[in-house]
This record gives C-alpha cells, structure tokens and sequence, in this order.
C-alpha cells in the first residue's frame, strides 16, 4: 500500500472535522475524494500532507509510519500535492517555481539534472515558453498549471489534487482530464478531491465519499455515486442550502 | 572581470584611513560597521522578511564579552567567545522565535534587546558589583576599521554565495510562502535558524571589534536601540534583497544621520521612528527596486479570479 490511514481524526475545537477515516490506497490507483461541501475532503488531504497533525489515528506511507511527521519529511518520502485556493510563489520565476521541490524534495537534483527537471515540468504542463516570467503575473489558470507543474517537479509516488480542475472552461478541462490519465498512466499514484462528477467517472476507478468528516462509501466510482447514503447526503446539503 | 574590480575596490577601502585624518577615520569605522550590520541583517531579514529589531542585543552582546574577557584572553580568543556567545544566544533566540509570524516577531525582537540590557545591568549591579568596565586593548581606530572591512567581505562573499546556493533558494520561497516551502521538501524551521544564526554571529562581532573605540563600556551606551532602527532603515531603503542593497543604503544614510544628530540632537529619535515607518511602509523593497518600478509601470500583475 502506498497510503494507508487508520482511524485518522482531525478535532478543531469542538468540530471534528476529519473522523476516524480509514483508507487504503494501492499504487498506480487513481482515487476520487468526493462529498459535500464543509465534509472534510481539504482537511483530510491536510493530513496526508503533514500540513495539520492529527489529533488521532495513524498515517503510513509507502510502508512507513508517519503519523504526525512535518509536511517537508512527507514531501521528502514522495508525497506532493495542489492547494484547493491555489498557492503559488509569486516573487520567483516560473522556472523557480518548479526548482524547488526538485532541489529539496526525494531527489535533491541541482546543476544540469535540476533544469532539465523543470524543462520537463514546465512543458507538461504547457508553461515552457514563459519559464522567465514572474509566476506573479499570471492569469488564475496559469497559476493553477504551474502549480500542478511544481507538484510534478518533486516526481512524487502520490499526488494530491484538491480540485485542481474546477474553474477550468470546457476545452481547458478536457486538457486537464488527458494531463491527467497521461500522468496515471505514467504509474503516479493520485487522489483527486472533485465536485466535477463526470471528470471523476472518466478518471477515478475507485472513489470514496465524505460527509461530516466520515467516510460514508468507498467502491468502484458508479456503485459510490450511487449508494443511499451518498445521495442522501448530497441531498441533505441541497436542503440546508 | 568583477573579481578584478572587487579586488581594486578592496585595496582602495584598505588604504583610505591611511589618508583620512583622526575624525576621517572615525568616520569610517563608524561608517563601515553599518556597512556589516546592514548587509548582515539583510542575509535573513531579506529574503523571509522578518523585520529583526534584535540588532543591538547582539550587537551589545558583542561589546560587552570583550568589556569582560579583554584583560583576561588574547584578543583573538576574546573574539572567538563573542562569534560564540551570539551564535549560542541566536540559537536560543531563533527556536523559541521564529515561528511568531509578521509583528509578534518585530515586538519580540525589540523588547530582546531590552531584556538582555536589563539582565545584564542586573547581573553587574548584583553580582559582580561594577555598572561599568574599562577595554584596554591596543588597537587604533585603523586597526579596527581594517577588521570591520574584512568582516564586510566575509558578510557580502557570505551574500554571494547563499545566492546561488540551494539555501538561496529556500529562503526566498520561505519569504513567500511557508506552507508551500515546506510542501516543497525544504526544512523551514531549520532554514530560518542557521540563517538567522550567520547574521546574529555577525552582528555580534561587529559590537565586539568596535567595542575598544568606547574604552568605557555600560549597558545604556551599548543597547541603545537606535542601532537596531538605523540598520533597519539602511538595509530596507537600500534594498534588502539584493546583494549590494543594504551597503548602497548604508553609505549615504550613515552620512545623513551623522548630519541629522548633530544638527538636531534633540529631535533626532523622532525623525528617525519618522524615517523607520516611512520605509518599513512605503518601501519594503528598497529604492532600487522602487525606481524600477516607477520605469517599467506596465507590467501590472492579474489579479486572481
Ligand atoms: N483550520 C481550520 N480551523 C477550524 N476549522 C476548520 C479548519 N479547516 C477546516 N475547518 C472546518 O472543517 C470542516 C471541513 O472543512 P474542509 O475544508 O476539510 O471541507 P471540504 O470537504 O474540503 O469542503 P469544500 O468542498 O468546501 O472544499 C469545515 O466545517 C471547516 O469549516
Ligand atoms: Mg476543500
């Protein structure tokens, strides 16, 4: 297993926002986290990242324990991610940008590896001419592909997409959907948190869902979406809105 | 190219107290300690933009562990204990510190140095019974300015290279986004402290090779904040982060405020908050790079969707 939660719980305050989630991931396996809105999907990908430590539970990856290990460790054992509001470093170039997890991440390349690296990146991703630019000056899109290119410089084992493909136009999403079934076929291991539900059936084999910090299904992606639980909880949120 | 013209530089600055009279030179060692101070600060502040006010504790510190050991150690090992004793102090400082964000790190620095002062005024009037101590070291002002002047090609070479190093890197992903930096692999804490430790080693021996120029030292002459405000002023209107930055700041600024305190000695704390709160608002990245700004207006950043 690639990923293995068990009981993993996030408490802030009172609010539980994360509840005893076990989950298993296998590599090359590409996992829809689907659930309402406020289910704890972000919060979950926190604590794969090492970005929140967990008020409970344990967390493996690639075998090893690390519950509660800081967000560089876990990067450094493979693990990278995208941010849901998208987080770039605007003061440094494109081509920086991508440099860093490269140089500090599981390969700490430098020199002649490091900028083919992000060559590489940056071209996937379709951002190559423009390396020289200030990541600052880029249109919203643009920075959400720069940010996918900078998580791919590390060449993780697991990639997180807290959704990465929301607020893309129809032609830019159908791009993102090909980047990436090119990158899973490529053998990275990815969880995809996603409200756009046909992007998730073209994508994800396997989802599971949320709501109140509990994992309510988790199966092949079509049995998930329609399980009872699952609609009732979709629809609980459409009575509340 | 630029080794040559760095090195002809050099020579200049090193035969220039040769010419200047007593006050020349006098000036200068005061000149060229601002030089070190500013650029060593700007060596963490710079690029994770954490205003220190810490200067004068470190500084202080310095001068004082040479009030102490002068008369007791040969005057490299006295140095040698203030590079330790600023390095051990920034140790301590930097764990429990930095990971207080943006104003809570400014008013923690600066009520440091207070508390230094007032601990080591306490521990002179308790314990050891002496206010004051006398440094009788045989240095001239030249002797000094020489060692501030390598100090300053220790601090830019240190500059130079942390550019274009890994750690270069770190920092300035740091500055812009720790959750992101350490996402990236890069051990932010870690990063934080041995830059912050350099700079504060610095700073500390800049305190201990000026301290024989008082001859009489107490804590009052030692800790006085202005030192921590005019290096923060020097290096953010010169430009922090680059690398001749705090040195272009320095220079003129060192002249001016010459000027200022002995035209205005009473008024000169309040043009100098004046003077701080107008560049830690108006011009966080220095003159420089206002002035470049002001050329090439065009390039306006998109805002986020
Ligand atoms: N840092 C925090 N402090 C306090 N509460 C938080 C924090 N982060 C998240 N929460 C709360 O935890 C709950 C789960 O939030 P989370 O962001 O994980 O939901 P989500 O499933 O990602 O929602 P969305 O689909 O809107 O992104 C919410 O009630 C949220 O308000
Ligand atoms: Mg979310």
């Amino acid at each position: 297993m690639i990923l293995e939660t068990q009981g993993l719980t996030k408490r802030f305050g009172g609010l539980v926002a994360v509840d005893g989630v076990s989950l298993a991931v296998r590599p090359g396996e590409v996992l829809g986290l689907l659930g309402p809105n406020g289910s704890g999907k972000t919060t979950l990908l926190n604590l794969i990242s090492g970005a929140l430590r967990p008020s409970g539970g344990g967390l493996r990856i690639g075998g090893h324990d690390m519950t509660g290990a800081r967000p560089d460790r876990i990067a450094r054992a493979g693990v990278a991610r995208t941010f849901q509001l998208v987080r770039i470093l605007p003061s440094l170039t494109l081509k920086e940008n991508v440099m860093v997890p490269a140089a500090y991440g599981p390969d700490r390349l430098w020199g002649d590896l490091l900028a083919a690296r992000v060559r590489d990146c940056l071209s996937a991703v379709g951002l190559d001419a423009r390396a020289d630019q200030s990541a600052g000056d880029l249109t919203y899109i643009d920075q959400k592909r720069l940010e996918l290119a900078r998580a791919l410089a590390a060449r993780p084992r697991l990639l997180l997409l807290d959704e990465w493909l929301a607020g893309l136009n129809p032609t830019e999403l159908q791009d993102g959907i090909a980047l990436i079934r090119k990158l899973s076929g490529d053998g990275l291991t990815i969880i995809m948190v996603e409200h756009i539900i046909d992007a998730v059936r073209a994508l994800c084999p396997r989802s599971v869902v949320m709501n109140s910090g509990r994992l309510i299904a988790d199966g092949p992606t079509s049995e998930a979406l329609a399980d009872r639980h699952v609609i009732a909880a979709y629809l609980g949120e459409d009575a509340d809105a | 190219m630029g080794y040559v013209f760095s090195a002809i530089a050099f020579a200049l600055l090193a035969v220039l107290p040769l010419f200047a009279g007593d006050y020349g030179t006098g000036l200068l060692v005061g000149l060229m300690g601002y030089v070190v101070l500013a650029s060593a600060w700007a060596l963490f502040s710079g690029p994770t933009r954490y205003v220190s006010l810490a200067t004068v504790a470190f500084f202080g510190v310095g001068a004082y562990v040479v009030a102490v050991l002068n008369e007791v150690l040969p005057y490299p090992v006295v140095l040698f204990c203030a590079a330790l004793t600023g390095a051990g102090m920034a140790l301590v400082v930097g764990l429990s510190t930095l990971r207080l964000a943006g104003i809570y790190f400014v008013i923690f620095t600066f009520g440091l140095a207070e508390l230094v002062r007032q601990l080591i005024t306490w521990f002179e009037v308790n314990v050891t019974g002496t206010l004051g101590r006398y440094i009788f070291l045989d240095l001239t002002a030249r002797d000094i300015y020489w060692q501030l002047l390598a100090l300053a090609v220790l601090t830019l070479g240190a500059g130079w290279w942390i550019r274009r190093s890994r750690l270069g890197l770190a920092l300035r992903v740091i500055g812009d986004d720790e959750v992101v930096a350490a996402h990236a692999g890069i051990p932010v804490a870690r990063t934080k402290l041995v830059l912050f430790v350099i700079s504060a080693t610095i700073i500390t021996l800049v305190g201990a090779v000026q301290a024989p120029r008082w001859v009489y030292v107490e804590p009052s002459i030692v800790f006085n904040p202005t030192v921590s405000f005019l290096t923060v002023i020097m290096a953010l209107l010169g430009g922090a982060n680059r690398l001749w930055g705090p040195v272009a700041g320095a220079v003129p600024l060192f002249l001016l405020f010459e000027w200022l305190s002995a035209r205005f000695p009473d008024h000169f704390s309040i043009l100098l908050g004046l003077m701080f709160l107008a560049v830690v608002y108006a011009l966080p990245d220095g003159v420089l790079a206002a002035l470049e700004r002001i050329r090439r207006p065009s390039v306006l950043k998109e805002t986020k969707a």
